[in-house]
């Protein structure tokens, strides 16, 4: 992993859902690495590789919140963007509460 | 000055009239949006809304600037100040405390599942406590000498300068720990563990014994200043020890106390299982010492403001008072303050009225007809047969005169409270009848077979607060007799009989008056007696069932009035036809094993069937058929048959009623599970938008690799089917369908629930486990309504971990074969399990323990289950939590 070129890191546990991200970053020409949950990223991810991560909050198991928590504690800073179904005020003011550029978008039928 | 809009969830913003009641509720006519109300809260709160990162509080203490420290469930440690709550460092690899404190000299203190922590001066530079380093803390408490008392799981000790002690067996204390501390006036101090509460007095514990047993399930404790101690407890609500014994105050309507917190008037504020209820400690002292059955208290739920009536237990400090008076509360959804100098009791005698009599009569045409009277609303609104229900409503001009007969009687009141109207309470009293008043429910009371005579009904109703309109209102009527009710009557039979000597007219008159079965008891009692062969005919005569007489052949032989009035036929008519004129074609077949069955000697006792009448009705009907012999053997029987259609009728009425209920529960389980469907299809609907876009921009570029579009349109159509596939699932368990039993494969049944739920269960972070045994026979059940118990049961065990952490959430949904039962479904979770004494209860209608729960979910569960022939019980795990089991019987059909 000694690209220099910027990666988007998706984790999500829904393969359909992976898929398609994945195929519609790389239509628009990022370079795009996929995981199938939280504990595959965490294993293989390179801390070293610049990018961002597009994440799934409700994943079973380790959830988005608690990947954040786990690279908070790693010394990661990497970007953070989250996918959630059905956010509120909690959840956005615990993805907010830390000092990342993170983002949470709605992934409703409406906004999008 | 503050402003309400649509965002605040006024229907409209546009304002038609606003109007303010005796009660100090706003009443606001919206333009478009109908009516909506503002109601004064006694309570505040704070919670996620006010910025919380989790609802739950775990402990709470004053601050010394006016504010409040708070930990949460979990999620860290806050500060609410001037109405904000802002987050405050905890020490590094600290998630969240159990126990918070702040002490005189102004340290502040935590205690967390592995540590003490101290910041010296509030200043978030924290430092950890090497001695106690791995106790789990879950009390703190400062006496008036400045020492810090430490409890929690398997710790007890206490800080005195800078020396720390830590109690063992040597001092008088189990290995048990501490939970809960107290201080009285004289400064002697009290704690409770798990299995015992102590006094520590000459450098010693010394454990209160209740004759001889130790105090177990205390929760928490309050020394008044009078010396006494009071105790919360776990399942006997508030408990008293004073001079050495214990006394139990029964007469508050609470099971559990989680905090106990004194204001300045004198008041108690208990943080209760229903709330918080407000007594005031002088009655409290009084009851405890004679046991007083009315204590005046006032109960403050949901209704009053509070968020939830789940305190945190089993934590100190759980609730406190700060310097200003006011009380702090810690729920499961936030924390709930109230200034008991500001507290008002709504003094406002609720107006009572009586608005509606109902009753039911079988009395004759003449009696039937109060032509008069203006007031009745519904005449012969025939409820069976004989009976017709008489509806009237207020005003009550005259005295209301209930026609003989009237067996059924209902009154309908109400009260004028609009503060909380389901805690208004009603009490009723009938003259005549109650010699004192006596609790009713539900804003309607019934009578049964009131004898004739003249009464009165008194009703009277308490406020929300319990405040009693003594006057209440009354309602006068009479109850008139039948003419062989009256005394005259009396006389003259009595008269007969001693002139006749004969007891058979006595018989007579009394069998007429009696229903159908006493009147074949009576006659088989009379059958050897020659003299009462008359009696005998005339009372067949007189009996409402049909009997008839057949020869073996089935040709009818004798006809009574019954048979006539049931079937249509007169005896003339039929008798000389053939029995099987009675029944409908389709049953010609059961007429000819009747009279094999006939032929052979044995009788047909209540066969449940249908006939035919004169006019071609169908006809429910109950049979019980004998065979007559002589001498010479069989010669022909004897048929009773009984008409059931009403009873048939209510059954299938009350079959739609159970089902309706049940498609009602499971619309309301729905609704409760819609993130989690909003979610299942939301993951489609994303796949498909992506691929979409994709497409999209791959044509934009021109770069249009078809290999690749052809991929996203399998992928597109794929997707869509799997969107079609929930809605489907969702769409058959919310239709109103007929209830159909058919053979079910068991474990594919339990799946599907499973897919239904699993975005809800991964939400929770629930873990699901499946042990679904192989090859299981099928069963014979509804789909749709065994899936909504599997549904509920399932929602029932992700709800009851939920106060846990997610490591802990674990749920095991397990099917087998189980001898003599047919197959056993199990949900078992890992939560705090159910009180003994609710392991049966849960299973009424309305019990509940959610805050927000109708209290049907398992009692419409329960009747599903048995109208499969199947049962379903609740027991509590060996190790932790409660497995919910029911059985259904396999179904007898192969596989189809």
């Amino acid at each position: 992993m000694s690209q220099v070129e910027p990666t988007v890191f998706i984790v999500d546990d829904d393969p359909a859902v992976l898929k398609s991200l994945s195929r519609l970053l790389r239509a628009i020409h990022f370079q795009v690495v996929t995981f199938g949950s939280p504990q595959e990223f965490l294993e293989r991810h390179d801390p070293h590789t610049p990018g961002c991560l597009v994440l799934d909050v409700a994943m079973p198991g380790l959830n988005g919140l608690e990947l954040q928590e786990a690279l908070r504690v790693k010394g990661s800073a990497i970007p953070i963007i989250f996918l959630t179904g059905h956010g509120d005020i909690p959840m956005s003011v615990q993805c907010f509460g830390f000092p990342h550029q993170a983002r949470a978008r709605q992934r409703s039928a409406e906004s999008c | 000055m503050r402003r309400w809009t649509t965002t605040n969830g006024l229907f409209s913003s546009s304002t038609r009239f606003v109007f303010e009641d005796h009660e100090g509720n706003l009443w606001v006519g919206t333009g478009g949006g109908g009516l909506a109300r503002f109601k004064p809260r006694r309570f505040q709160s704070f919670g996620v809304e006010s910025g919380l990162a989790e609802a739950a509080v775990n402990s709470l203490w004053p601050s010394r600037d006016g504010g409040l420290w708070l930990s949460t469930q979990g999620k860290g440690l806050f500060r609410l100040h001037d109405g904000g709550v802002t987050k405050v460092p905890l020490p590094v690899g600290v998630n969240y405390a159990q126990s918070v404190l702040t002490d005189r000299k102004g340290r502040l203190w935590l205690g967390t599942s592995r540590d003490l922590w101290v910041s010296v001066k509030e200043d978030f530079r924290w430092i950890r406590s090497e001695q106690l380093s791995g106790a789990d803390i879950r009390a703190l408490f400062e006496d008036s000498r400045g020492r810090i008392w430490i409890g929690g799981v398997a710790i007890a000790s206490v800080l005195d300068g800078a020396s720390l002690r830590v109690f063992t067996a040597a001092d008088g204390l189990q290995a048990d720990g501490a939970r809960y501390f107290a201080e009285d006036s004289r400064g002697v101090i009290w704690l409770s563990t798990d299995n015992g509460v102590f006094r520590w007095e000459n450098d010693r514990f010394v454990e209160l014994l209740d004759n001889g047993q130790p105090l177990r399930n205390i929760t928490c404790l309050k020394a008044d200043a009078e010396g006494t101690l009071w105790m919360g407890s776990r399942d006997k609500g508030l408990l008293c020890w004073r001079d050495g014994r214990l006394a139990r105050i029964a007469s508050l309507p609470i099971r559990a106390v989680h905090g106990i917190l004194e204001d300045a008037d004198g008041f108690f504020w208990l943080a209760s299982n229903r709330g918080v209820v407000r007594v005031l400690a002088k009655d409290l002292r009084l009851a405890a010492e004679d046991n007083v059955s009315v204590l005046d208290s006032v109960v403050l739920d949901l209704s009053d403001g509070l968020p939830s009536v789940e305190f945190a237990s089993s934590v100190q400090p759980n609730c406190a008072r700060d310097t200003s008076g006011r009380l702090w509360f810690a729920t499961l959804k936030g924390v709930a303050t109230i200034d008991p100098s500001e507290f008002r009791l709504n003094t406002n005698l609720p107006p009572v009225t009586v608005e509606q009599v109902i009753y039911h009569t079988t009395a004759p045409q003449s009696a039937r007809q109060p032509a008069h009277d203006s007031t009745v609303q519904q005449l012969n609104r025939s409820t069976t047969q004989d009976e017709v229900e008489v509806s009237r409503v207020a005003p009550f001009t005259e005295q209301l005169r209930l026609p003989a007969g009237s067996r059924h009687l209902e009154i309908h009141y109400t009260a004028l409270s609009f503060s909380a109207p389901e805690k208004v309470r009603f009490q009723v009293k009938l003259d005549g009848q109650d010699a004192n008043w006596r609790d009713a429910g539900d804003r309607r009371v019934a009578f049964y077979d009131l004898p004739p005579g003249d009464y009165v009904f008194h009703v009277r109703a308490a406020n929300n607060d319990g405040v009693w309109n003594e006057i209440g209102a009354s309602l006068a009527f009479k109850v008139l007799p039948f003419f062989w009710e009256t005394w005259w009557f009396r006389i003259v039979v009595g008269l007969a009989l001693l002139a006749s000597g004969a007891a058979a007219t006595w018989l007579m008159v009394r069998a007429r008056l009696r229903n159908a079965a006493e009147r074949e008891r009576s006659a088989l009692a009379y059958k050897g007696a020659e003299g009462a062969r008359n009696n005998l005919a005339a009372i067949v005569e007189t009996s409402d069932d049909a009997i008839l007489g057949e020869t073996l052949e089935g040709t009818i032989t004798s006809w009574n009035a019954g048979a006539e009035k049931i079937y249509g036929y007169s005896a003339n008519e039929i008798v000389g036809q053939n029995v099987s004129i009675l029944a409908p074609p389709e049953l010609r077949g059961e007429v000819r094993g009747i009279a094999e069955r006939l032929s052979r000697g044995e009788s047909v006792d209540h066969l449940e069937t249908k006939r035919v009448s004169k006019k071609g009705m169908r006809i429910d009907v109950s049979l019980t058929i004998s065979p007559i012999k002589n001498e010479r053997g069989i010669i022909g029987a004897s048929t009773i048959a009984r008409d059931i259609t009403a009873r048939k009728k209510a059954e299938v009425e009350a079959q739609r009623h159970r089902d309706e209920l049940a498609h009602l529960s499971r619309v309301t389980m729905l609704g409760e599970l819609s993130g989690s469907l909003a979610h299942e299809l939301n993951q489609p609907l994303t796949a498909i938008l992506s691929n979409a876009q994709a497409a999209q921009r791959f044509l934009e570029h021109g770069s249009v690799d078809l290999d690749e579009l052809r991929d996203i349109l399998t992928d597109i159509v794929a997707q869509d089917i799997r969107a079609g596939e929930v809605i489907h699932r969702l769409h058959l368990l919310l239709k109103k369908g007929e209830v159909q039993q058919q053979p079910l494969d068991v474990n594919n049944t339990v799946q599907e629930v499973l897919k239904l739920i699993d975005g809800d269960l991964v939400n929770q972070g629930v873990t699901m486990h499946t042990k679904l045994a192989p090859a299981l026979p099928t069963v014979k059940g509804d789909r749709v309504q065994l899936q909504q118990v599997l549904l509920n049961l399932v929602m029932n065990a992700s709800d009851a971990m939920n106060s846990y952490s997610s490591t802990d959430r674990q749920m095991v949904v397990c099917t087998e074969l189980s001898d003599g039962e047919g197959v056993r479904f199990s949900v078992s979770d890992c939560g705090s399990g159910i009180a003994p004494d609710e392991l049966e209860q849960i299973f009424e209608p309305f019990f509940t323990t959610k805050p927000h729960g109708l209290g049907l979910g398992l009692s419409v569960c329960r009747t599903i289950i048995s109208a499969h022939g199947g049962k379903l019980w609740a027991a509590n795990n060996p190790e932790r939590g409660a497995t919910f089991h029911f059985t259904v019987p396999v179904s007898n059909e192969v596989n189809e």
